[in-house]
């Protein structure tokens, strides 16, 4: 287990488990994303046919999840639970889903149908790469 | 008809994994055991916890084994563990495994890189649970 990843409940929700976890074993399986941690940014996800949300920070070096939406993230993802999953698995290029792909052109044309919504892709480009980057498993 | 929890069904289940084309696609590359692990609801006739193993290869299910020891089950490489009705509510298809787990209705125990990779054959497997025709223990006179 990685030592950046904290729980801020004692009962993580099944979202927090999965991606807190995806986390911890990606930063465990390739050191070198720990660079993604330094900066603050603030990312809500909500898997919308559960009805579950999760809060995941970056900052100083470590990650902090927490269940439920808190504070004002930079960066909001709305999806059902298969999309979500499948934003992970995605390839990327620059940090994106690579719209050469298959799967990459499948994500967009999610995102542009509105079954995949995503608030900060523009202003907050740069952190939404770094949450890709860290929760693909490409 | 097989009863569920029963080696009957397990055997059943085993023999339409490995009649799957589906599944033998999605998984072609899969490598590792998993356990299902039926916890127990002695008010609905499964008194103890009960651990099925599967043996996934390659898109195949080279073994099963129906209520191994704990510690042995406990030790594949993937684990998804729920209480029995929530078993039979996937089984029914009332209950979409992913979905499932992002509520913490079913947990998993094991590397989920590998489970995202493939979700699309975990979905083939779980599914293929509520292809079994299947009667339910605490349904049974």
């Amino acid at each position: 287990m990685s030592d950046n990843v904290t729980y801020m409940n004692s009962d993580p929700n099944g979202l927090a488990a999965m991606l807190g976890g995806l986390i911890e074993a990606n930063l465990q399986a390739h050191p070198e994303r720990a660079r993604l941690l330094d900066r603050p940014a603030t990312f809500a996800i909500t898997a919308t046919d559960a009805d579950v949300s999760v809060t995941i920070h970056l900052g100083d070096g470590a990650v902090k999840v927490a269940n439920g939406v808190r504070g004002h993230p930079h960066v909001s993802v709305r999806g059902s639970s298969e999309d979500l999953i499948g934003l992970s698995s995605v390839p990327l290029r620059m940090g994106q889903p690579d719209v050469m792909s298959k799967e990459g052109r499948a994500v967009l044309g999610k995102i542009l149908k509105g079954q995949v919504k995503v608030r900060g892709v523009v202003m907050q480009s740069g952190r939404l790469r770094r949450l890709n980057e860290l929760l693909s498993v490409m | 008809m097989a009863t569920f929890p029963s080696e009957e069904w397990l055997n059943e289940y085993v023999g339409l994994i490995n009649d799957s084309p589906d599944y033998r696609e999605a998984a072609a590359t899969w490598e590792g055991d998993v356990t299902y692990v039926f916890e127990a609801e002695p008010d609905n006739g499964v008194p103890r916890d009960l651990y099925a193993w599967l043996d996934l290869w390659h898109g195949a299910c080279r073994g099963s084994r129906y209520d191994v020891p704990a510690e042995e089950g406990g030790a594949a490489k993937f684990v998804i563990r729920a209480p029995y009705t929530r078993w039979k509510e996937v089984i029914r298809k009332e209950l979409d495994p992913v979905k499932g787990m992002m509520q913490g209705k079913l947990k998993l125990k094991g590397d989920l890189p590998t489970i995202v990779r493939y979700v699309k054959a975990a979905n083939v497997l779980v599914n293929l649970a509520g292809s079994v025709p299947t009667e339910f223990v605490d349904e049974t006179a």
